[in-house]
Order: C-alpha cells, then sequence, then structure tokens
C-alpha cells in the first residue's frame, strides 16, 4: 500500500492488482496481498476460490496476466520456483513436488544447494535429525517417496521447506494431514518465524487453526478478495459465511440407528511391505452395516495397507477378510467393486482420478463397466455426459465444463469429483482415506452428510482420518494403529482424547514385544 | 479498444513469457506437427543445397514426379500403405504406452507366414489369400506377445525386448531365403519361388497399388479411433496410458488390456508384411527390399499423428511421399538414397524439439511500471 511506504519499511510481500484467466475461469482477478515481517497471513476461500493459484504466482510456477509483485518493497518477476527459492521463498504446496522415485534424504538433499555433490544425502541425516525431531515428525529418510503416503509427503515437504530456511514460506494447507499434535508442532515453528521477522502466508480449511495462528486474514471467493480481517476481529462463523456466500449449518452428531449385522470382519490379517517386513500384522475388527469406524494412527503406521488390502489394490500375506459371510481376501479391485466395495483412495491426484481426462470421463471411472454408461462392450456417452452434468450440479463441483481436464481443477473438486463417484451408489462398504482433505466447510458438512446417509441406508464404513475431530463427529468407533498393530478399539462417544494419543504414539495398548514390530522401517529420528 | 488511452494513463510495460499449460489443445497438436514438417523441410532444402541441387527447382522436380502424375501418385499411395498399417497399430500401443519399437519386426513375421502359406500350404486358389492375411495377423501379433507378456508378468522393458526381435526377424528372413525356401527357379539368387498368380494381391490398372490392402488400412484406423473412443477397451486403454496407478484402481486388467491390444497392435504391423509380400514382391526377399525400414518410419507416423489412428493415414501418406520422393531423388537428381533416411529423421527431430511447445505457451504479461492505485486495475479489465 503506498501509506505504508511512506509511514514505515515496505512489506516483506505485496502483491498488487494481480490477475489470472484460465478457459473458462478468473482465478484471482485483481488481488492484492500483503504480507509484513513477521507476520502470518491467512489465505482463506471455498473450493476453486483461487488460492493456490495465487500462491502458484508467487512461486514462479505460474506467470500472471497482470499485476505486480515486490518482495521488500523491490518488483520481483519470477520465472521458476529456482528463482523464487533464490529469493528465500519457500512453499509446501497442496499437491506435493517430490521426486518420486528417490528417496526422502535424496529429495531433501535435492532442495538444499549447499549439499556436497558427492553424497549429498550424508550430511543430511545430521541435519534433518533435530529438526524432524524437533517437530516430532517420523520420516524414513531410506523410503523411496513413491511408497509414502500423502501424509508422509506432507511431513516431508514441510522438512524441506523448513532446511531450506526461508525468509517467506508459504503453507498450502499443511495440516490436511497431520495429526493434531504435530500441526500444533508445526505451528510452533511458524511462531519462530514471527519472532525471527519472517513472514508466512497461510492456506487453510480449518478455521480454528487459521484464528489461532494468523495475524491477518484475506478471504477469496471467485477469485476475488472479498474480506479482510484482522486477527481479533473474525469469527468461525463469519468467516465461513464470508468464505462460501451462504450460512453453513453445522451436521449435528445424530443419533446414529441401532448397527445391524456385521458386514466386515477382518481376522488376523497381515500384510508384508515389499522388503517382507509386516505393514500390518495380528489386525482383527468388525465392522458392521449401519456403523461408522474410524481408523485412528499417525501416517505411514498401517491405515494405508489397511485401505489397499479391503479394496483389492493389495493382497493380504495372511489372515481373513469377510464381506457379508463371504470370504474376499485376495480378491481383485474389479471384483470387489461390483461386490459394493468403495474407496475413496488417499492419493487422489495419482489413484483416485486420471488427471489427464475429462471430468465427465472420471465420473465414470470404476463404473464405466456397468449400465447405463455400458451398453454391451460399447460405452454410451450420452449418458456419461448427462450423469457428468448432474453430478456437477449435485456435488457443486467448480469445473467451467463436463470436458475439462480434471488435473486442472482445484484440489478440493478433483476431491468432490472422487465423492461424486464413489459415494452416490448403494454400497456394501464405505473405505474412505481422509475424505475431507482439502474441502472447504461446505463441502465438508456435505461429505460428511454423504458418509452418514451411506451408514444410515445400510452399509459398513470405514473412516481413515487423521483428524481426531472428525473422527470423534462421525465414528461410533474407533480403531487405532500404531506400526501395523491395533493399539485399541474405543467406543466413540466415551473415548478420551488423551487416552487416543497415547494409543496412537503406542504408549498404550502394544502389548507385544517392543522389539517384534519395530520393522516397519520406521526411523524414529 | 481504449488500449491506447490505457496505456497512456496507466504505464504497462508488456513482456512475454514462456509459460506451463496444463492441456494442448488439437489446434495446437495439429500446428505443431505442421510446424515440425515445415521445419525439416527447410533443413532438407539446405542439405539439397550442400549438395549443390537447388531445393526449389528439386521441390519442383519431385512434386511433378510424385503429385501431378498418376503414376507418381499410385507410387506414394503403395508406399503409405505398409505406413499405415503399421502406424495405425503403433498408435493403439502408444496410446497405452507400450513403446513397441518392433513393427518391423512384426512387419517380417507378417511376411514370412503369409509367403509360408502361399508357398507351401497347398490350399485351394480361393482360399490362398485369406489364409496368408489370417497367417501374417496372427504371426505379426506373435512376435509382439512375446514382448508383451514380458512385461506385464516380470517387468521387462518392451523397447528393448521389441527391438532385439527386429533383428531376429531380419536373420530368419535371410537364412530362409538363403536356405529352406531358397527358389528352384532363379538358382544364385537369394528369394524365394514366386507365389502362384492366386496368391498376389490384385493392383489398380498397371500400378503397384494393391488396393485391397490399402482398404484394409483404412478400415483399421476406422476401427481403432472406434475402439478407443467408444468402447469400455478403449477407455482402459486410455486409462492404463494416462496414469497406471489410477487405472489399476479403476479395476483395469494390465495384464489383459496389454496383451489385447499388443495382439492388435502388432497383428496390424504383420498385415503390413502380407501386404508387402502378397502385393509388391510375389515372393519372399530379402528383408531390405522388401521392406526399406517401413515399421521403424511407421513410429514417426504414429508420434506425427500425435497418437491418433485417424490422423495416423494421413501422416503416413506424408512419410509415403518423402519415401516416393526419395526414389524421384536418387534417379532424377542423383541424390544419395540416404537423404530419404536423413529427411525423416530430421521429421522426427522437429517432431521432438516441437513438443515443448506443446507443453507451453507463450503468455503475454502486463507489468505495470508504477504501483498502481486503487483505480489501475481497469488497465487489465478493459483489456477483455
Ligand atoms: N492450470 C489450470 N488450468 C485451468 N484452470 C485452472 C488451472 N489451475 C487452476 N484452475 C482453475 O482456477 C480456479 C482456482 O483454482 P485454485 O486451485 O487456485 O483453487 P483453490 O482456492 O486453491 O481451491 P482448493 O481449496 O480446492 O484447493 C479453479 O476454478 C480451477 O479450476
Ligand atoms: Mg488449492
Amino acid at each position: 500500500m503506498p501509506s505504508d511506504e511512506a509511514t514505515g519499511p515496505p512489506p516483506l510481500l505485496q502483491m498488487t492488482g494481480v490477475t489470472k484467466r484460465f478457459p473458462g475461469v478468473v482465478a484471482n482477478d485483481a488481488v492484492d496481498l500483503s504480507v509484513a515481517r513477521g507476520e502470518v497471513h491467512a489465505l482463506l476461500g471455498e473450493n476453486g476460490a483461487g488460492k493456490s493459484t495465487l500462491v502458484h504466482i508467487l512461486y514462479g510456477l505460474q506467470a500472471p496476466d497482470a499485476g505486480e509483485i515486490r518482495l521488500d518493497g523491490r518488483p520481483v518477476r519470477f520465472r521458476s520456483p529456482r528463482d523464487a527459492m533464490a529469493a528465500r521463498i519457500g512453499l509446501v504446496a497442496q499437491h506435493f513436488h517430490l521426486a518420486r522415485r528417490h528417496t526422502v534424504a535424496e529429495n531433501l538433499a535435492l532442495a538444499l544447494n549447499d549439499t556436497p555433490a558427492l553424497f549429498p544425502t550424508r550430511s543430511l541425516r545430521a541435519r534433518v535429525a533435530p529438526l524432524a525431531d524437533r517437530y516430532g515428525f517420523e520420516v524414513r529418510l531410506n523410503a523411496r517417496v513413491g511408497t509414502l503416503s500423502p501424509g508422509e509427503q506432507q511431513r516431508v515437504e514441510i522438512l524441506k521447506a523448513l532446511l531450506q530456511g526461508a525468509e517467506l514460506l508459504i503453507l498450502d494447507e499443511p495440516t490436511s494431514v497431520l495429526t493434531p499434535q504435530e500441526a500444533d508442532r508445526l505451528f510452533a515453528a511458524v511462531e519462530v518465524m514471527k519472532a525471527e521477522g519472517k513472514g508466512v502466508v497461510l492456506i487453510s480449511h480449518k478455521m480454528d487453526e487459521v484464528l489461532r495462528v494468523a495475524d491477518r486474514i484475506t478471504v477469496l471467493r471467485g477469485g476475488r478478495v472479498v474480506a479482510r480481517r484482522e486477527a481479533g476481529e473474525a469469527d468461525a462463523g463469519e468467516l465461513a459465511t464470508l468464505m462460501v456466500g451462504r450460512t453453513v449449518r453445522r451436521g449435528r452428531r445424530d443419533a446414529a440407528p441401532e448397527p445391524g449385522a456385521v458386514r466386515l470382519r477382518i481376522e488376523e490379517l497381515r500384510v508384508d511391505g515389499e522388503k517382507g517386513e509386516p505393514r500390518l500384522a495380528d489386525v482383527s475388527f468388525d465392522v458392521r452395516g449401519g456403523e461408522i469406524v474410524g481408523v485412528a494412527g499417525v501416517a505411514g503406521n498401517g491405515q494405508a495397507e489397511l485401505a489397499q488390502v479391503l479394496t483389492g489394490l493389495r493382497a493380504p500375506t495372511s489372515g481373513r477378510i469377510r464381506l457379508d459371510d463371504r470370504d474376499v481376501a485376495g480378491l481383485n479391485v474389479r471384483t470387489l467393486f461390483e461386490r459394493g466395495v468403495v474407496h475413496i483412495p488417499e492419493d487422489r491426484n495419482l489413484v483416485g482420478v486420471v488427471g489427464s481426462m475429462q471430468v465427465a470421463e472420471n465420473l465414470v471411472m470404476r463404473r464405466h463397466r456397468q449400465e447405463p454408461f455400458a451398453r454391451g462392450r460399447r460405452l454410451d456417452w450420452r449418458a456419461v455426459g448427462a450423469h457428468a452434468d448432474e453430478a456437477i450440479r449435485r456435488h457443486h463441483i467448480a469445473a467451467p465444463s463436463r470436458a475439462t481436464v480434471t488435473k486442472t481443477l482445484s484440489g478440493g473438486n478433483v476431491q468432490k469429483v472422487i465423492l461424486a463417484r464413489e459415494l452416490d451408489g448403494r454400497p456394501g462398504l464405505v473405505v474412505a482415506s481422509h475424505p475431507t482433505y482439502g474441502l472447504d466447510v461446505a463441502a465438508t458438512e456435505e461429505t460428511h452428510r454423504l458418509l452418514r446417509a451411506q451408514r444410515d441406508a445400510g452399509a459398513a464404513v470405514l473412516l481413515v482420518s487423521e483428524d481426531l475431530d472428525e473422527l470423534l463427529e462421525l465414528a461410533d468407533r474407533i480403531v487405532v494403529l500404531f506400526r501395523g498393530r491395533v493399539t485399541g478399539v474405543l467406543d466413540a462417544d466415551s473415548v478420551d482424547r488423551g487416552d487416543i494419543g497415547l494409543r496412537m504414539a503406542g504408549q498404550v495398548g502394544s502389548d507385544t514385544d517392543p522389539t517384534a514390530h519395530g520393522g516397519t522401517g520406521a526411523v524414529r529420528t | 479498444m481504449s488500449g491506447p488511452d490505457v496505456s497512456e494513463a496507466r504505464p504497462v510495460r508488456t513482456v512475454w513469457k514462456l509459460e506451463r499449460r496444463a492441456h494442448a489443445g488439437p489446434a495446437l497438436a495439429w500446428g505443431a506437427s505442421i510446424g515440425a514438417v515445415v521445419v525439416a523441410m527447410a533443413l532438407t532444402g539446405a542439405l539439397f543445397a550442400a549438395f549443390g541441387v537447388d531445393p526449389l527447382d528439386a521441390l519442383r522436380r519431385i512434386v511433378d514426379r510424385t503429385l501431378l502424375d498418376a503414376r507418381g501418385l499410385s507410387e506414394v499411395a503403395r508406399r503409405s500403405i505398409p505406413l499405415m498399417l503399421a502406424g495405425v497399430g503403433l498408435t493403439l500401443a502408444f496410446r497405452a504406452r507400450f513403446w513397441n519399437i518392433g513393427a518391423e519386426g512384426q512387419l517380417l513375421a507378417g511376411a514370412i507366414a503369409a509367403s509360408g502359406v502361399a508357398l507351401f500350404s497347398g490350399l485351394p486358389a480361393p482360399l490362398l489369400l485369406p489364409a496368408m492375411f489370417l497367417a501374417a495377423l496372427v504371426a505379426g501379433a506373435a512376435w509382439g506377445l512375446g514382448p508383451a507378456l514380458l512385461k506385464v508378468r516380470l517387468g521387462v522393458n518392451e523397447i528393448i525386448t521389441t527391438l532385439m526381435l527386429n533383428y531376429v526377424a531380419i536373420y530368419l528372413v535371410r537364412w530362409l531365403i538363403n536356405g529352406p525356401w531358397k527358389g528352384t527357379s532363379l538358382s544364385g539368387f537369394a528369394y524365394s519361388d514366386p507365389f502362384e498368380q492366386a496368391a498376389r494381391l490384385p493392383t489398380w490398372a498397371a500400378t503397384r497399388l494393391h488396393w485391397p490392402t490399402l482398404a484394409v488400412a483404412i478400415a483399421l484406423a476406422i476401427a481403432v479411433a472406434w475402439l478407443l473412443a467408444r468402447t469400455r477397451f478403449g477407455f482402459e486403454v486410455r486409462m492404463l496410458g494416462a496414469s497406471p496407478e489410477a487405472a489399476r484402481y479403476a479395476g483395469v486388467d494390465f495384464f489383459k488390456t496389454t496383451v489385447a491390444l499388443v495382439a492388435v497392435s502388432a497383428g496390424a504391423a504383420g498385415l503390413a508384411g502380407f501386404g508387402e509380400a502378397a502385393g509388391i514382391h510375389h515372393r519372399l526377399v530379402d528383408p531390405n527390399s522388401l521392406s526399406p525400414g517401413y515399421g521403424y518410419t511407421a513410429i514417426i507416423v504414429a508420434l506425427l499423428a500425435r497418437r491418433n489412428p485417424l490422423a495416423a493415414l494421413v501422416t503416413a501418406l506424408f512419410l509415403g511421399w518423402v519415401a516416393a520422393a526419395g526414389d524421384v531423388m536418387q534417379v532424377a537428381l542423383r541424390l544419395p538414397s540416404q537423404i530419404v533416411g536423413v529427411t525423416q529423421g530430421l521429421v522426427l527431430l522437429c517432431i521432438l524439439a516441437a513438443e515443448p511447445v506443446l507443453r507451453y505457451r507463450l503468455a503475454r504479461v502486463e507489468v505495470p511500471l508504477a504501483p498502481p492505485g486503487a483505480d489501475g486495475r481497469t488497465a487489465e479489465g478493459s483489456a477483455r
């Protein structure tokens, strides 16, 4: 702002009149944003509001059509993230930018330019360990990034940005798959950065988080700035209303119907990893029809494997899985889907959709072998198109058209495509991994409503989430996993948060020999 | 447009900047292909000049003898037939990211099978051509299935296996025509005996244009396009090519789908071998005469068509023209025969060079020279 310039030093970041158009949408419409040194500036907005686009422009991933960026008063123009990094801007992106074939250590080494040319990862361990320890992140330095769950990848991204020591750190939904404890530690780090006079741009859909750490809040809607608030003068309800343009009703924790018969029964399930190390061991529990069972645990403790085994993406090493009293262990994805197993996968961009295909195509994949989309061996594109228009309308998917290439949708809208596809029918078993990760308040409520509706219709619902609030709100029972073993099956009504936390950390409930389950490869650094 | 006033009111510097684009439309893809061809032809012209041939005069003479002359045209068309068949097949394989470099070997396998039936089956005359057709189809497919199975079962890279099998096919043909199938009528030459009349494809008038194969090629292109666009199988092939992880989640059977699509792809190349044996040479001849690298040129055909089977018909015609023009260059312009290969290489290089054009776009970026005030933003608003 010109007035700032007259009075004090220019702000750390000043974006003025930033505009970005994509075919069919104006993602950013003359957006102004400034971040002072020592400020955490939160960027809020519904899915597709243009938040990620704005920070991509700031990070040199995309060129603005118009507008200006100044750092410490000097105009800058970034041609690539390399330029942005050189200007000491760090980004924890919503979609991770890691080299999947390389190990975590190699990825971290790549991000640093002062690592030695030979054996760059050697000295890294010493640098990462204290940092990871400070934030309580468990990272498997030698694991290939491609084998990590999104939650683990997010930790790597955060470590990478912190290692780089940015002056201006951009966090695009950094806590979506972190545990509350990890989020707390991340925000403690943010406080330190603040005290050191650095700046932070925080994008989040979690209102309590924003209200806790942000100094100023900018709300985007449809690419425009619709409101700007000082931290003190905002409350969650008002912000939610500003974001979506209407009042959002909080779903009630309604009385669940009496659960029916057991639909899913897991007995002594064991799943080994690529190197023969156990990823799941001795896992036994039931899910009844009309019941939501939550799976709690820190990312990388077997939740991903559990979801994969139940949906046919991975074969169990031993143990039994019965669905409606039929043995389904080891059946393939297609057969399980036909038997009524739907799956909201953890890795939405890589697994859940084909990014380069149209929204309409992604809305029918998996169901493309069924009527009315398949007519014999042929596909009926008219039925596919009609279905897409209907789903886009009903699930409020922000897509310029059904023919839009799916990877150009915003993160939350990609997830809406998956939810629309998986939760539209009458499944017998719903396996939902982080279903609301990245969704705005309204879409989160809508997803909770859909999951409850499936439960009420008699489906067995398995909800994998690291968001305890969500688990406690939706689940009837909670299964806690630690290093591939069940450390507790708890009743959601009478559960104690502290107790869950201890079980997630393996301090309660892991009655087996502590050396026996060290095989997950997790290195407590 | 109030552009001038606005720029007077608010000094704006316009700069151009390369920017990643999420998706390239078909118009742009064609533009890039055509651009690649134009640049390749310009480079070839420069090469001609280096050989002391006036490029414009050469072009005129080539056009005269290939496009403005019925016989020349038929030569272009008959050169295109194997390129169409193999090229269309490759578009299917490439869609699923099965990088089949072995169309040459699959073509030769088809030619061997067709020749075997023609020479030794003793089938009645009316059954001979259909049997040769089928044998070539099956042999081509079989030549592709080995690499396909190795890939889906053991994860062996198909680029290497398909390429290696080309050499196996080349030496197999050489061995046959020098050994067991060596002709009795023309002793001293490494040919098989000529096919009987019933094993020869009809040609158009007095040319070498074996039109039944051309009809098959066109039908195949339409069928593959239909398969990709309209069927469950085609949808699954496209998913497999676009994202193997998502295809697995969608329940696509990697094994069956890969085997099926490779069978079609390699079978099509086998048919190209049938066309050359039964339509042109009427005997099994040396691999270099049977196919001057049609199987490799077909890779360019498929890539230039951006993996679109119908477009592959057009690009096959273009590369068929390059091949026919090569004959003219050798005969009329006395240029070395390798020049055709050089031209094709240039086309391929230019396509590869055009790829970034598709991934990036040149964006016009307005940078205000002074920090704009609240009213300054109208500059962008009115630029619409
Ligand atoms: N590369 C692109 N090509 C075309 N459209 C795009 C592209 N990137 C973003 N968009 C569009 O721009 C709009 C804003 O997207 P953006 O990713 O900035 O939203 P967001 O606020 O980050 O949403 P979310 O909370 O879901 O992550 C969306 O309508 C999206 O479809
Ligand atoms: Mg986003």
